[in-house]
């Protein structure tokens, strides 16, 4: 992103009542003003009769009863652009994005042609009963001569040939209209520069969701609004989801985007639905149960929906508690405009986060998915007295989750599950010295804390310097006693569902590997041998349903109850448990890895 | 505003402006100096700083009436600006305009 320009212009501020005279009088101060400024005589004869047609054009069409209210005209001087707004309280129309001339006969209908020849760039913003013509022009460089004939416009240049990766061209085509939409921002409001304290923001990318609340907060500020509501949209799904609002505590679910459905009433569904903006006013009140209702009733406000590219991207509403001043047009432009950025920055980052997808998707995630692959186990070992169903499933295509199960001395069984915070390439590293570690300590499985305390040792610099840390579970499975002794490191209880219905909860142990320098592990021991055992990640625990509730301990425990009372098979169990996973989950994508592993007595 | 007859013509002259609040006001001069034997009307716009579409309908106004006399509106010495804005909306394919200087 290029640096923002700041802002330079010198700005005169004019009212005059709305009678033609004054507009002669105004054009008078105006040359005055484009002189001071240095413009060269021809650009202020072209300026004064720009203004003198939009001046015009207000008083002539001014509603009758804002007779009596100033015609406001601001005059803008910057190195670049010269700028004049004229606020109008006519009824407005439909602004051309480029006026055709009349009949050579016809007495009227030049004004707006002229205005548009005259200018390089014009915008009619339309509000209720005020409206606001913004016209700019670039200003000629300094030192070079102004063509006495207007200039052939310039072929403009042949962009680079686009990058054959679209996800880049789209960004940076984001980017482009980003930046454009600074450099609007910039110059639509003197007050609107304390937001570009933030646009630095905008490069660090890792902390992109941060500014968003304090933007909104100064938007508060800039146009004077009560309150904000900013709902993103799912990617993919017709919701849009609470992303930010000016009372922090308040809560919302999503809200659905079918106009059948109870939710397409609501003000932001119909704003996202209608693709325009929606008033919120004293004269139409808000559907029952319409989440704004919280902020908006008896007030006024307005419902704006993000689209970049046609891709809806949210909607931001904003309002006042006072329902007798509604916004006027300068602050509907400084809020659509400042929504529209907000649209594009979402974008952007969805573009970029796809960008580092793409990217780790090359080399590094096929060399980390090797790795991690090549950490689990081929095939489970089997002993007479017991059997073993596993399940893994990772989030991506790289994941933190790590289970191993190997044979020790006579007949007995280490059962390993560890999950590594975080996900990707990091996590499967911290995964594979895991896994080294606990091979070349195997004389330690019968004593679980003892191993974890040494694996804590050997791990905990890199977790600590990294800030990772791991969650552990060890299982020595004493075939000859029939016994199961346990010990964790932060991690969820091993479950031992018993023939009554009851179900234990093994979590004798310690911190997290990685947490302290040098802690202790307690141990269980516990009889496995008329039940069903479950070892797992939290991942299980932790799974979401599309409405973004926990599958939680208690499913689990109910469910590898029945499997005990049935005397269900290991791999009975486990179809078991996946299937109240799936339909719990019912396709909602797992944020999380997933590993389990059954362990069922033979009889 | 300056009006001056010579034969067949009616000559404006000194006008500073030719805009929303004034043109009416020259409309309505124009038809009152206006004799029926006028068939073209000369509007010296040496002075002129700044025509706007309400002067431009002015001055295609008497160019109707006089064009329906054999004659029409002819424009003289229109400063830089003004000459710009008549190129602009292709006024000056419709208005005969006479540079003397």
């Amino acid at each position: 992103m290029q640096a923002i320009p700041p802002i330079l212009g010198e700005t005169c501020t004019r009212e005059i009542p709305c009678e033609l005279p004054a507009v002669v009088e105004l054009c008078q101060q105006a040359r005055e003003f484009f002189a001071r400024a240095g413009l060269p005589a021809l650009e202020i004869d072209g300026w004064e009769l720009a203004l003198a047609e939009a001046s015009n054009n207000a008083v002539k069409y001014c509603r009758p009863e804002a007779r009596t209210i100033a015609i406001r005209v601001d005059l803008v001087a910057s190195e670049e652009w010269m700028e004049v707004r004229i606020t109008d309280h006519t009824p407005g129309f439909d602004w051309p994005d480029k006026a055709e001339l009349p009949p050579d006969d016809s007495e009227s209908g030049r004004g707006v042609f002229l205005i548009q020849a005259l200018t390089d760039e014009s915008q009619y913003l339309r509000g209720r009963g005020v409206n606001c013509l913004i016209l700019r022009k670039r200003r000629a460089p300094a030192e070079a001569a102004v063509p006495a004939v207007p200039a052939v416009p310039a072929v403009p240049a042949t962009p680079a040939s686009p990058p054959p990766d679209r996800v880049d061209q789209e960004l940076q085509e984001a980017r482009h209209t980003l930046d454009l939409m600074t450099e609007e921002l910039a110059s639509s409001y003197e007050s609107l520069s304390a937001i570009f304290r933030f646009t630095a923001e905008l490069q660090r990318d890792d902390e992109a969701g941060d500014f968003v609340p304090r933007w909104l907060g100064e938007l508060l500020a800039v146009v004077e609004a009560d309150w904000f509501v900013l709902r993103l949209r799912d990617s993919g799904v017709e919701t849009l989801r609470m992303a930010s609002s000016s009372s922090p505590e308040w809560q919302s679910g999503p809200i659905q985007l079918l106009l059948d459905s109870p939710h397409g009433a609501f003000v932001e569904a119909q704003a996202a639905l209608r693709r325009s903006d929606v008033w919120i006013e004293t004269s139409a009140p808000l559907a029952a149960h319409d989440p704004l209702l919280h902020f908006a009733a008896g007030g006024c406000g307005l419902a704006h929906p993000l689209f970049v590219n046609d891709r809806l991207m949210g909607v931001l509403s904003i309002g006042r508690r006072d329902g007798k001043r509604p916004f006027q047009a300068g602050e509907v432009n400084v809020i659509q405009t400042f929504g529209d950025f907000l649209g594009l920055q979402t974008r952007n980052r969805q573009l970029q986060e796809a960008q580092v997808r793409a990217r780790l998707n090359t080399r590094d995630l096929e060399i980390a998915a090797n790795l991690q692959q090549a950490l689990l186990p081929k095939e489970l070992v089997s002993i007479p007295q017991a059997s073993l169903s596993c399940y893994y499933r990772s989030a991506r295509a790289i994941g933190g989750d790590y289970f191993d199960v190997y044979p020790v001395g006579k007949g007995n069984l280490l059962l390993v599950v560890a999950d590594v915070m975080g996900k990707g390439l990091p996590a499967a590293l911290f995964a594979f010295m895991f896994r080294s570690l606990l091979r070349a300590r195997r004389d330690l499985a019968a004593r679980p804390g003892e191993y974890l305390a040494w694996l804590n040792q050997n791990l905990f610099q890199e977790l600590d310097q990294a800030e990772m840390f791991i969650t552990a579970q060890i299982a020595f499975l004493d075939c000859e006693k029939g016994e199961i002794c346990v010990a964790s490191a932060g991690h969820p209880p091993l479950l031992i569902a018993r023939p009554t219905g009851a179900v234990i909860e093994v979590s004798a142990g310690g911190p997290p590997l990685g947490i302290d320098a040098d802690p202790t592990f307690s141990e269980a021991r516990q009889s496995y041998a008329d039940g069903h055992a479950l070892m797992f990640t939290d991942g299980l625990m932790e799974a979401r349903n599309p409405q973004g509730d926990l599958l939680g301990l208690e499913a689990i425990k109910a469910e590898l109850a029945s499997a005990t009372r049935r005397g269900e098979s290991n791999e009975a169990t486990k179809s078991r448990l996946v299937r109240l996973l799936q339909s719990f989950e019912q396709n909602a994508p797992a944020a999380d890895d997933t590993v389990f592993i059954v362990i069922v007595a033979n009889k | 505003m300056k009006i001056q007859y010579r034969d067949k013509t009616l000559a404006l002259s000194d006008i500073s402006e030719l805009n929303a609040s004034n043109s009416g006001a020259m409309r309505d001069d124009a038809r009152a100096a206006l004799r029926t034997e006028i068939t073209t009307i000369d509007v010296d716009l040496s002075q002129t700083r700044l025509v706007d579409s309400s002067g431009l309908g002015a001055l295609i106004a008497r160019n109707k009436t006089m064009s329906t006399r054999g004659g029409g509106v002819r424009i003289i010495n229109p400063t830089p600006s003004v000459q710009q804005i008549l190129e602009l909306t292709r006024l000056h394919r419709v208005f005969e305009i006479v540079k003397t200087s």
